[in-house]
This record gives C-alpha cells, sequence and structure tokens, in this order.
C-alpha cells in the first residue's frame, strides 16, 4: 500500500499519507474524489470504488461521513483486503485522525507478513528440522 | 535422611557405570570397523558419556553433602543441598548439547543450547547473590532457581526426544535407554522434592518416592543396553532396569529409617535384595524368551516372576515400616500365594493334562479371598481362621515339587538333556515354600528372615530357567 488519504464530506483532505508516490498538491485529491463521487452519483445513482491509471490504483471506500482512499500498485492482491482494513479503523476512530495516525495505519498494515511470507518461513524451518531429524537419525543407523 | 536422598549414591554409582559401558561399547565398535567415517561418528557418543560421568560425580557430592549435612546457606535448603546438583547437571548439559548438535549437525541448536545454559547458570548465580545478601529468604530467589530448573528440564527433555526419535528409527535398545534415562531425569530434578525450606515437596511423597525409582532404572537401563546392544526394543530392558532400582529402594529406605544398627537386619536386606534382582530378572529374561517362543508356560513363569519380585519389594517395605500397616504383609501374602498356584498350574500342564490345570487356581482363589477378609489381623491369624483351606492349598503348592522333580527322573533314565531344569525347579520351589511359609505365619519384629534367606530358592530358580545349572 503506497498511501492512504482521508477526505471529508466537503471535499477537503483530512490527514494524508504516501503523497510523496504522486506529483503535485495533496489538497486537490480531496475535491477531485468529492466531485468525482457527486457526479457519478448523478449520472448512475452509485458510487465509484476503484480508479486504475498506469501502474497504480485507487481504491474508494466510505467510512460514515468520510471516504477513504489507499494508493496501491496496479497488481496488488490484498489492495481490497486492506482498504477495508483502514476503513474499519477510521470508523472505529471518528474524527480523531491526523497524518501521523494514518503513516501508523499504514506501517501497522503494510508489515503484516502475508500468507506466502509465513509459508516460507513454515517450510524453511520444516527443511531445518528436517535435516536435524535425518542427521540424528543416520547417526543412529552407523552407531546403534 | 529420605529415601530419594539416600538414592543419589546408587544413581550417582549406577551412572559411572552406564557411562562406562558406553565408553566400553563406542571402544569396541569403533575399534571393530576400518571405516573412518564411522570411527568418526562414535565421537558424540564418547561426549554423551562423558556428561553422564560429570552427573555422576554431581549425585555423588549431592549425596555426601546430604549425608553430612553440610550447611553453605542456611537460608535456602534448596541452594544448600542442591546447588553442586544444579551446577553439575548445567556442565553435564553442556557436554549433552555438544553432542546433540554433533548428532544433529546444527550448529544454531548448539549455540541456543548454549545461552539457555549460561542463562541458567547466571539465574543460580543471581540466586545466590540474592540470599547472600541482605535479603535471606527470598522470593526472588526462589524465582531464578524455578525457572533455572524449568530450563535445564527442557534441555534434558530436548536430548531425550533425541533419542527417542533415534531409537524409533533404528528400533535398537541402547538409543532407547538413552531416551529413558534423559526422560527421567527430566522427573528427578529435585526441585521437586523440595523448597526453600526443605519441608514441603511439591509432590506427594509417594510420587517422590515412585519418581526416584523410575530415575534409578535409568542409568541401570543404560548399562544393560550397552552391554547387550543386540537386543531390540522390548519391554526385557525395563525389567531389568528395575531389577536394579527395587534392591536400591529396599536398601535405601533400610538406612532412612535408622535401623541399620542391627547387623543382622543389614545382612537380611542385602540378601533380600539380591533375591528382588534375581527374581526381577528372571522375570525379564522370561520375558525375553516368551517373546521368542509365545509358549504360555514361559508367560506363566514371568506372571510368577514378576509378583513375587514384587511381593518382596513390598513385603520388605513393609518390614522397615517404609509402607505402613499389615497391608504389605498382605499383598506379599496374596502374590506369593497366587505365584505359587500358577506354579502348580504350570507343573500340571507341564505333565500333560491340560484341562486340570485348572485345578490349582479353583482352589486357591476363595481361600484367598476369604483370607483377605480378615484383615487387619496378622496374616497367622488368617491363616487359623481358614486352615482347613489353608492346608489343602498349603499341599497343593507341593504338587510342583513332586512333578517335576518326577519329570526330572524320566530325563535322567531317558539321558535327556537339559534335565538340571526341572530338578532346579522343584528344588528352587520346595526351598521357597518352606521358608516363607514358615517364617510368613511367625511374627517378627522387624524383617522377617524370611525375605533373607529366599535369596537361595531364587538363586536355584534363577540359575535353573536361565540353563545355566546344566552348564554347572
Amino acid at each position: 500500500m503506497y498511501g492512504i488519504f482521508l477526505i471529508n464530506d466537503a471535499g477537503e483532505t483530512v490527514a494524508s499519507v504516501g503523497w510523496e508516490n504522486l506529483e503535485g498538491d495533496s489538497a486537490l485529491i480531496g475535491g477531485f474524489v468529492s466531485a468525482l463521487q457527486m457526479f457519478i452519483k448523478k449520472i448512475s445513482g452509485n458510487e465509484i470504488n476503484e480508479l486504475q491509471f498506469g501502474e497504480l490504483k485507487l481504491l474508494i471506500g466510505k467510512a460514515g461521513e468520510n471516504y477513504v482512499v489507499t494508493l496501491h500498485a496496479f497488481n496488488d492482491k490484498d489492495a481490497k483486503q486492506h482498504n477495508q482494513e483502514v476503513i474499519n479503523f477510521v470508523t472505529e476512530r471518528g474524527d480523531d485522525i491526523d497524518d501521523g495516525v494514518l503513516s501508523l495505519v499504514n506501517e501497522m498494515i503494510s508489515t503484516e507478513t502475508t500468507a506466502e511470507e509465513k509459508e516460507k518461513v513454515r517450510s524453511g524451518i520444516r527443511e531445518w528440522t528436517g535435516d536435524a531429524s535425518s542427521a540424528a537419525k543416520e547417526w543412529g543407523k552407523k552407531v546403534f | 535422611m529420605e529415601v530419594y536422598e539416600i538414592a543419589y549414591l546408587f544413581l550417582g554409582l549406577a551412572t559411572l557405570v552406564a557411562a562406562g559401558a558406553i565408553i566400553n561399547y563406542s571402544r569396541k565398535r569403533s575399534a571393530a570397523t576400518p571405516d573412518p567415517d564411522i570411527k568418526k561418528a562414535f565421537r558424540p557418543l564418547y561426549t554423551f558419556a562423558f556428561g553422564l560421568i560429570i552427573f555422576g560425580i554431581g549425585s555423588l557430592i549431592t549425596f555426601y553433602g546430604l549425608y553430612n549435612e553440610i550447611v553453605i546457606w542456611q537460608y535456602n535448603v534448596y541452594l544448600n543441598f542442591y546447588y553442586v546438583f544444579y551446577i553439575f547437571t548445567l556442565i553435564e548439559l553442556f557436554f549433552l548439547s555438544i553432542s546433540a548438535a554433533m548428532i544433529m549437525q546444527q550448529r544454531l541448536i548448539f549455540i541456543f543450547m548454549m545461552i539457555m545454559i549460561a542463562f541458567a547458570g547466571l539465574l543460580v548465580f543471581n540466586a545466590v547473590q540474592t540470599i547472600s545478601g541482605v535479603s535471606r529468604v527470598s522470593n526472588i530467589a526462589e524465582l531464578y532457581i524455578n525457572f533455572g530448573n524449568v530450563l535445564s528440564m527442557l534441555l534434558l527433555g530436548a536430548n531425550a526426544v533425541l533419542f527417542l526419535v533415534i531409537a524409533n528409527e533404528t528400533k535398537r535398545s541402547t538409543s532407547l535407554a538413552l531416551g529413558y534415562a534423559m526422560t527421567v531425569q527430566v522427573l528427578a530434578v529435585p526441585r521437586l522434592y523440595c523448597d526453600h525450606l526443605g519441608n514441603s515437596p511439591l509432590l506427594p511423597v509417594e510420587f517422590v518416592f515412585a519418581i526416584s525409582i523410575l530415575a534409578l532404572m535409568g542409568p541401570a537401563m543404560i548399562a544393560f543396553a550397552f552391554l547387550r546392544p543386540d537386543q531390540k526394543i522390548s519391554a526385557e530392558l525395563i525389567g531389568y532396569g528395575a531389577s536394579f532400582a527395587g534392591p536400591v529402594i529396599v536398601i535405601s529406605s533400610l538406612f532412612s529409617t535408622g535401623i541399620v544398627v542391627d547387623a543382622q537386619i543389614i545382612a537380611l536386606a542385602i540378601l533380600g535384595s539380591v533375591a528382588i534382582a534375581l527374581a526381577s530378572g528372571t522375570a525379564s529374561y522370561t520375558y525375553g524368551r516368551w517373546r521368542e517362543t509365545r509358549q504360555l508356560p514361559t508367560a506363566l513363569l514371568m506372571v510368577i516372576f514378576t509378583s513375587l519380585a514384587a511381593g518382596q519389594i513390598v513385603g520388605m517395605l513393609g518390614s522397615f515400616t517404609i509402607v505402613q500397616g499389615t497391608i504389605p504383609v498382605y499383598f506379599d501374602f496374596v502374590v506369593t500365594s497366587f505365584s505359587l498356584a500358577i506354579f502348580s498350574a504350570i507343573a500340571i500342564i507341564a505333565a500333560g493334562y491340560r484341562t486340570a490345570a485348572s485345578i490349582p487356581l479353583l482352589l486357591y482363589i476363595p481361600t484367598a479371598i476369604l483370607m483377605v477378609q480378615s484383615y487387619p489381623d496378622p496374616i497367622s491369624t488368617a491363616f487359623l481362621n481358614y486352615i482347613y483351606l489353608g492346608i489343602p492349598v498349603l499341599i497343593l503348592f507341593f504338587v510342583p515339587v513332586i512333578l517335576f522333580a518326577r519329570v526330572w527322573r524320566r530325563m535322567k533314565i531317558a539321558r535327556t538333556p537339559g534335565r538340571m531344569r526341572p530338578l532346579g525347579m522343584s528344588i528352587g520351589i520346595l526351598i521357597y515354600i518352606i521358608i516363607r511359609f514358615t517364617f510368613l505365619l511367625l511374627e517378627f519384629p522387624t524383617l522377617d528372615p524370611g525375605y533373607g534367606l529366599v535369596v537361595i530358592p531364587y538363586a536355584v530358580l534363577w540359575l535353573s530357567i536361565t540353563g545355566r545349572l546344566d552348564r554347572l
């Protein structure tokens, strides 16, 4: 996850982290997202929840009155799950959120080990104990 | 002194013997092979044996401290008596960890174990610092000691798992014995017996007693396994372990009750202990033979000698008032007469009457039940109450004496080899009945001389059943 932006219903960016991955002013995204949602709502009655551009994608979700926008790599498989986690966090926390809190949330969610990594560690341990026990068994056959 | 405290003496000595057996085995086996790779494989075993030597010495020093009640730190009984034991266990673990790391070829495990050992050492050092300062009686010191003990238990447990895994793969009694010994060493951590005041063991004293028997079996099993390394995993090994632990516990309890002043009793107790060793040794031997032949009489012989050994141990402990009341006497009476009834059954089977073999038990069981109902009267009263039943059963016990003697005569006339076996059984049972039943009906203040004298019939039976009498 590259960034998190919290936008209120007036279109102001309340808190943001990871804007350095994009160019321009972080305040602009608030206006853009709220204008976009308003427009889409007007023409279709729905809201947009995903935008993709080049290597990046934005996921847009709602936490109470606020929009939670998260920035991901276009092939990030955990993007939806991470976005939902941020939404849950913001909903719980209410209005009391600033850049510091968001960067903590970002760190917390991004550094969580993936299933692949866990499997890697597990198989590593298995291989290691397997080596040890087969060495021990071989030794036993030689000696006893 | 308590029984488990005296047991440290025997534990130490047996561990030294076990270490010697391992070294001897490794020396012989590595000399027998020209392959340098296999020669190298014995290094962990030497290291392991060295660890055992350290532990043995530690146990002996611990016994010396307990025996002479040497006071170093008067405010903490654990540290006072078991400080040496703790430190020596850590040194043992140092060598055991080297051995384990060599076996598994894992440097990381070695480093991890070394850190744990160093930490356990640091903990006890801190505990000593705490009690020798202002605190004297200190819960923090207790906590340090407990945690240190947990660490050494974990390390011993890891070693036990290692050898049990190897035993599972190789199906050899040698590695099983090593695994067993490590497991019981985990159980026998003295912390279970002794808190900082030394008066309230964590476990009930009966458990401590049982644990010390199990712990004593460890080194004995190692010694037996490495002396006869060709045997497969079998309960025979446990039997040989018990044939060491049983007598040791009897002798230890004799010392702990303080009736050791009487030379006659010591002599009887030692003879009785040898008798236990012979009986349980014969039981293990017959179990081993039964595993090979699957013959019913051999299995019954195993049952007989197991019960006889159990009766002898419990009866002797009862005489020393380690086990209270008349229960030991009754227990001894029931198992002994039960064994003799089965002996009669075996003799009848051997004579070729398969159906008639049930007669001894049919007669014996109601008699035994009636007599046991006289509890807690003395056993002689019980016998006299039901003498009209007791006498026929007693006569029944002489059946194998006569039948085995007749078998021997027939074999002698036909010049069949192996004829000393029935003769030995006949003589052994005859002497056994005469000795035991004469003394069982009399009352003795401490030790019934019958417990000591039965060493003669046990020796005869052992010689004849294992076939040694024919080779004499």
